[in-house]
């Protein structure tokens, strides 16, 4: 009796761990991200299977240069670039709690063809200085106006992505912010974006 | 028809301008966009912005251009052709205007984007630009403005309305070209080049003879309006059918915008900006 409740036991021990286990994590310590954005839950993790490749659009290496040449690791003097791990850290630590935003600078069909989970969609013409209606944006991205004079001390942290290392939209829209007095502190470049997230395995938001 | 084809240069001018600025220093120079602005006649000016790809109805979105852009990806693409295309998007003031919603609608979380207020300028000159790139005539202009505030599609500013209700279109567009001239100065190099797709190329008119013809009276040729001096030393003036506000502005200080000094000095007879009927007398103070 005790024997089979032992066996019993044994089994239920390793399907739970079975269920459990990720043989693909994102760190040793971390296998998944829970988190969300204005209140809606986020989840990311990689995919699991190890045979899984890229097919498609994001296999090429050869992209017209101009104006697909390989972007340089600094977009912009002070400003931070960085990968995935900070990217679900800034998730985590900002996005979640409102003080601050992942920004995806494609155009709006390329976002919703799918993002990272958690980003919102600012093209990076929106945010140039030609674009009469941008400083409504930097209002919403926390920037006070007086006398034509912007005050960014209250403006949200920003991470900025597009497609890749090939692709010149985020260093174009990190200096357009800069340009406009954006601290540069406050402003981090994923210079990895779709190309390495996809790389990855990693969640990728659904298609709109 | 003058008015179209100054506020066409002026329109592309800016587009110019901002292509040109807009090109890092190691590129060439050269930008189709520039000769093909240059050529003589007024509406064909329009042909270029008016004859975008896609089902040919509505103002180029971002969308249609990310398209054509990668439609064109597999051709070799110079940094150029993009930022002129990119460039072109830009200067859909309807376009910019919904991207810019959009943005903000998706900043904003899971509020509902909202319509441009109302009563904008912008949502005004969404309305003139999109005619202008349709080539419509003056008097189609008038009477699309006219409709569209008549259906409550747009609520004009009140100095541009008339003592008939009406939009001031005359004021507005010469004030709307007044703007573009004053937009960054064209390099005249570069708008001496030959055009680029033109088979005959026209004799260009310089920068400054264009100004001179924008500073004419662009509508109709009126009678000088009454002026009587007041005891003050200031002027006043008559209100005449189908006066605004913005258009005695612009008429005694040369600009809409001053329509403030004539308001303020005149509160006693104008509840209200547009509240201007004929026979009225305004007081025009000398600044």
């Amino acid at each position: 009796m005790l024997r089979i409740a032992g066996l019993f036991s044994a089994g239920f021990l390793l399907a739970g761990q079975a269920a459990v286990a990720q043989d693909v994590r994102i760190t040793p310590d971390l296998a998944r991200l829970v988190s969300s954005r204005a209140g809606t839950p986020i989840v990311i993790s990689r995919i699991q299977d190890s045979d899984n490749h890229l097919t498609g659009e994001f296999t090429r290496t050869s992209r017209p240069c101009p104006p697909h040449c390989i972007e340089p690791i600094s977009a912009a003097p002070g400003v931070r670039t960085v990968g995935e791990v900070e990217v679900l850290r800034f998730l985590d630590d900002h996005v979640a709690t409102g003080s601050g935003l992942l920004l995806d600078n494609r155009t709006p069909d390329a976002f919703a063809g799918g993002s990272i989970p958690g980003a919102v969609n600012v093209p990076d013409v929106a945010l140039a200085a030609s674009n009469p209606y941008r400083d409504d944006i930097l209002t919403a991205l926390g920037g006070t106006q007086s006398n034509g004079a912007w005050d960014f001390t209250g403006a949200l942290d920003l991470t900025l992505f597009c497609n890749g290392p090939w692709c010149d939209q985020s260093g174009r829209a990190v200096r357009d912010l800069v340009a406009a007095g954006y601290p540069t502190e406050k402003l981090n470049y994923y210079r990895g974006g779709m190309q390495l997230w996809l790389l990855f395995g990693l969640t990728v938001s659904d298609v709109q | 028809m003058i008015r179209l084809f100054l506020l066409a240069c002026g329109l592309l001018s800016i587009i110019i301008a901002l292509v040109i600025n807009d090109t890092p220093a190691d590129d060439s120079i050269a930008a189709p966009a520039v000769t093909r602005a240059e050529t003589a006649e007024g509406l064909r000016l329009l042909g270029p912005l008016a004859q975008t790809p896609g089902p040919g109805q509505g103002p180029v979105t971002l969308e249609m251009l990310a398209r054509s852009i990668v439609i064109e990806y597999r051709r070799p693409v110079t940094g150029e052709r993009l930022r002129e295309v990119a460039s072109q998007a830009g200067e859909s003031e309807g376009g910019m205007a919904d991207l810019t919603r959009g943005v903000l609608a998706g900043l904003g979380g899971s509020q509902t984007p909202e319509a441009p207020a109302k009563d904008s300028p912008e949502a005004l000159n969404a309305l003139i630009v999109q005619a202008m790139r349709e080539g419509r005539s003056d008097a189609d202009v008038d009477a699309l403005l006219n409709d569209a505030v008549e259906t409550g599609q747009v609520t004009p500013p009140a100095a541009i309305v008339t003592s008939s209700g009406a939009v001031d279109t005359a004021t507005l567009l010469d004030s709307l070209v007044r703007r573009s001239m004053e937009a960054q100065p064209v390099n005249i190099e570069l708008v001496n080049a030959p055009a680029f797709s033109d088979p005959a190329p026209q004799p260009l008119a310089a920068p400054g003879n264009r100004r001179i013809a924008a500073l004419q009276p662009a509508a109709a040729p009126q009678p000088l309006p009454e002026v009587a001096p007041a005891e003050e030393g200031g002027l006043t003036y008559v209100v005449q059918a189908g006066d605004s506000l913005a258009g005695i502005a612009l008429r005694h200080y040369g600009s809409t915008a001053a329509y403030d000094i004539i308001y303020r000095a005149n509160r006693d007879k104008l509840p209200s900006p547009s509240a201007v009927r004929p026979g009225m007398t305004l007081r025009i103070p000398a600044l």
